[in-house]
């Protein structure tokens, strides 16, 4: 799967994803243990709701005053050793990146998930330039072995069935068939233990930026996180703006939090807080440190009507609730980001002329708006969408036309009526123009509607 | 630190796959890492602190690098009871990847050492975190493949976690 | 004590047999019915779609309508009471005149199963009922209402019924308004897994409180071949009177 927007074939994307049975089975499988897994690990935590408020509070606190804790974040990671950089788009992003590669003349960087390096298109630009991208995430590592991008933000290779990973290790990697995970990724291991310690960079994301310290924080579980970041004498990190914390003493809310919400765990097996370079005489840490602060768009969305969209931390839980993703998947949505968080960042992101099919790809039943951790109004969002769609003229001339007779007849009873009875007698017309699959779900009016009964 | 806290913890750090073993005293630790580890593995131990050089007897050959254990056994920073986890710092010239390459991690940690919540933890490094700071929960772990757990990733396979000593009464975390 | 009533246009045109099992519960349990005449469409379809201004206008109808009205307002169905109560107010803010009416019918308005149970506690009463009864809770009713108890209080009171759980029962049905029509495959996927909740629950009749749900379900159960009955709440109410 390349990295092209799909955005605007989304309806056909769903329809491909939904003939596919293996993938609404690993989907199924998937939501159904998430929710799962979300709702015991919440069970043993006390007050989520003040917690849910408390991480909502502290997102807008650093939102409202965004450039200012940028520079404190910027101010306290140089005086720790490191190196930060702001790159105002993905491609002023992609050249920082690869420039500090090739000036060091790396041949090989081992990374470890990034979510916004999907979105700024960093391997394919990096591979272009002649440097060889590793990907030790297992997941990542997957599809990578794939040629195809993620379908999840926390479990990219979720589509798949053990017996395609198993199949694809079979054929890629030269090994016996096996299908057992724990095998699988016993494999995995030896394979890319040879890359950390022979890449000449580490490159990573960041869950968050702490402003007050300076300090990087990654959560992960498979330990490739701290190899990529701690082995190599070179760590670029590539972060978003608006992924910041004022301090440490607001990160125990989001370990609260993140890990729950995106995996049903405690905490994750690792946490990793980088402040700077590894100090003279030290025996930790990167000897460089280049820290990559992405804008690409962030600063106009800050502006407008869906800044609280801002807040995200990246945790899953919404597409892992919501009954359109369940149904088609992750590669539907046509780009980095899917689900409910998906579909409002991509138009947000990426543009309404790119986008536009993405927010009908939703039911507005409000099963993410519960499970956010940090109260994101994803409906009220994706509904000022839909406004601005049709603002912008991008819902059809044909939707335009209906809506506005629309108008006129619900302001107008003899008018609604009339065409009531209109759709009664004409029904047959009405069933062939609106087709099976919408009209032939109907039944036909009824005779004698509810208004004349009431007379 | 009060036994609630010392108990939470060695809960916590089971539900995450740690075997937990508890020590009164640090004359018994040589006796704990015979049993626990396997005559002849490969064991790293940076033998700096007093809890590390009584580790010395542990069975085994001792390798000087790391990369090469296949155990590795050393004393780590904190613990923190509300998770269970252990903290691993770089301050003091410490290799916190020391622990992440081979395949078990044999963590000692003193009994007055652990923190009762992530609050009281991130409250005492907030001024000044060193260049790493891990905290370690259980081995490594990954659900990517149809979200089956499988454990042993790229770090450690199997963590063993020996708490040491007694604590004093009070407040977790203080005079630590 | 007298209510006024909103029937929906789906109840008006597709579901009538709804309207007049919420007229014959209303009045059984003591309530004046006043239909006021003229009425039409909440505006959800066109608020839903983004065609704010077309919304309005349909809001401002039938806040001329029901504004000339006094006490409760009682509707079928969870999401047109969800759209009066929660965005009548904020689509008609910036409309002097409007913007008070809005408010004050926001705040007399009621589902159904919200009123019967509530005001006038029609669960404390005996209905009569047969079968295995299902219960599908629609997302508007749930989430935005917060109408959970309800229903439920309404069926425990179906005496001689059986009523069975449905696995993942606050589960989208795939209906959510003109996504039935935008994007009729997954609408179809989801009534499709819908309906075999449905049919593992072992029950003969599905219900709900929202005809919109009901209908995109009907359909789904129909292309399993099912015979499983689809009944608004307000019609087994009404038939076990």
């Amino acid at each position: 799967m390349s990295a092209e927007q799909t955005s605007l074939q989304f309806r056909a994307n769903a329809a491909r994803a939904i003939n596919d049975p293996q993938l609404r089975a690993a989907l199924r499988n998937a939501t159904d243990t998430f929710g799962q897994r979300r709702e015991s690990a919440f069970a043993t935590l006390p007050d989520l709701e003040a917690l849910r408020e408390r991480a909502s509070a502290i997102r807008l606190e650093v939102l409202n005053h965004l450039p200012a804790y940028l520079e404190q974040f910027t101010a306290n990671a140089s005086a720790a050793g490191a190196i930060v950089h702001r790159a105002a788009d993905a491609a002023a992003a992609r050249e920082l990146v690869a420039g500090l590669l090739k000036a060091r003349g790396v041949t090989m960087v081992a990374k470890s998930k990034s979510m916004v390096s999907e979105e700024i298109h960093l391997n394919p630009y990096l591979e272009a330039a002649g440097i060889e991208v590793v990907e030790t995430d297992l997941g990542e590592y997957i599809i990578q072995l794939e040629h195809e991008t993620p379908s999840h933000i926390i479990v990219p290779a979720i589509h798949k069935s053990r017996q395609q990973v198993g199949r694809l290790f079979a054929e890629r990697l030269g090994i016996p068939y096996s299908d057992d995970p724990q095998v699988l990724t016993r494999t995995a291991r030896a394979v890319l233990r040879d890359k950390f310690l022979a890449a000449g960079a580490g490159l990573s994301g960041a869950n968050f930026g702490i402003a007050a310290s300076g300090s990087l924080a990654l959560f992960t579980n498979e330990g490739n996180g701290r190899m990529v970041t701690t082995l190599p004498p070179l760590h670029i990190a590539v972060l978003s703006i608006e992924k910041l914390l004022p301090s440490l003493r607001e990160l125990p809310t989001f370990i609260r939090l993140l890990p729950r919400s995106a995996t049903g765990q405690a905490i994750t097996s690792y946490l990793s807080l980088i402040t700077g370079t590894r100090r003279p005489g030290e025996a930790t840490g990167a000897e460089e440190l280049h820290i990559v602060l992405l804008d690409n768009g962030r600063s106009e969305i800050l502006k407008g009507a869906c800044r609280e969209m801002l807040k995200c931390i990246r945790c899953g839980a919404c597409m892992n609730v919501c009954p359109v993703y369940r149904t088609v998947g992750g590669h539907a949505y046509g780009w980095t980001y899917p689900g409910p968080m998906g579909l409002i960042l991509t138009n947000l992101l990426a543009g309404m002329e790119t986008s536009y099919p993405l927010v009908d790809a939703s039911t507005l039943c409000g099963a993410c708006v519960e499970v956010c951790p940090v109260k994101i109004p994803l409906v009220e969002l994706i509904l000022e969408l839909r406004r601005r769609r049709v603002r912008d003229g991008f819902s059809g001339s044909a939707t335009d036309l209906g809506m506005r007779l629309f108008a006129r007849a619900a302001s107008a009873p003899k008018l609604f009526n009339w065409g009531e009875r209109l759709a009664r007698i004409c029904w047959p017309a009405v069933r062939r123009i609106g087709g099976k699959n919408v009209a032939g779900r109907l039944p036909r009016p009824a005779a004698k509607p509810f208004h004349a009964r009431m007379k | 630190m009060t036994s609630e806290v010392l108990e939470l913890f060695i809960e916590n750090a089971g539900k995450a796959a740690a075997h937990v073993v508890r020590l009164a005293k640090v004359e018994v630790l040589g006796q704990a890492l015979a049993e626990l580890l396997p005559s002849g593995a490969a064991v790293y131990c940076p033998g700096k602190t007093a809890l590390e050089q009584a580790a010395v007897t542990v069975p085994g050959k001792r390798v000087p690098e790391y990369a090469a254990a296949e155990i590795c056994v050393e004393e780590v920073e904190a613990g923190i009871a509300e998770t269970g986890s252990l903290v691993c710092s770089s301050a003091g010239g410490r290799a916190v990847q020391a622990s992440l390459l081979p395949d078990r991690h044999v963590a000692l940690l003193p009994a007055a050492k652990i923190f009762a919540t992530l609050d009281d933890y991130f409250a005492a490094v907030a001024a000044a975190p060193p260049a790493n700071l891990t905290l370690i929960t259980g081995p490594s772990r990954t659900a990517d493949i149809e979200l089956t757990l499988a454990i042993g990733v790229h770090g450690p396979a199997r963590l063993d976690i020996l708490v040491v000593g007694e604590a004093p009464a009070g407040i977790a975390g203080e005079g630590s | 004590m007298r209510v006024q009533l909103f029937g929906t246009c789906l109840v008006d045109a597709l579901f009538p047999e709804v309207g007049e099992a919420t007229v014959k519960l209303l009045r059984h349990f003591g309530a004046e019915v006043d239909y006021p005449a003229g009425q039409t469409c909440c505006g959800q379809p066109a608020f839903n779609a983004g065609y704010r201004a077309e919304a309005a206008a349909a809001a401002r109808h039938f806040l001329d309508i029901f504004a000339a009205t006094e006490g409760p307002i009682v509707t079928p169905s969870g999401s047109c009471a969800a759209m009066v109560k929660h965005h009548y107010p904020a689509l008609l803010q910036d409309e002097p005149g409007m913007s008070g009416k809005a408010a004050a019918v926001a705040g007399r308005i009621y589902e159904l199963s919200q009123f019967l149970v509530g005001v006038l506690r029609a669960h404390e009463r005996g209905f009569a009922g047969r079968g295995r009864i299902t219960y599908h809770s629609s997302c508007h009713l749930t989430r935005s209402l917060g109408v959970r108890e309800e229903p439920l209080a309404l069926l425990a009171a179906l005496r001689g019924a059986e009523i069975v759980p449905l696995s993942d029962a606050t589960r989208c049905c795939g209906f959510g308004g003109m996504f039935m029509a935008k994007l009729p495959e997954i609408s179809c996927a989801l009534a499709d897994e819908k309906a075999g909740a449905i049919l593992a629950s072992g029950a003969d009749t599905v219900t709900g409180c929202d005809s919109g749900c009901l209908m995109n379900i009907a359909d789904g159960l129909k292309k399993r071949g099912s015979q499983v009955r689809v009944a608004h709440l307000a019609q087994l109410l009404a038939e076990g009177l």
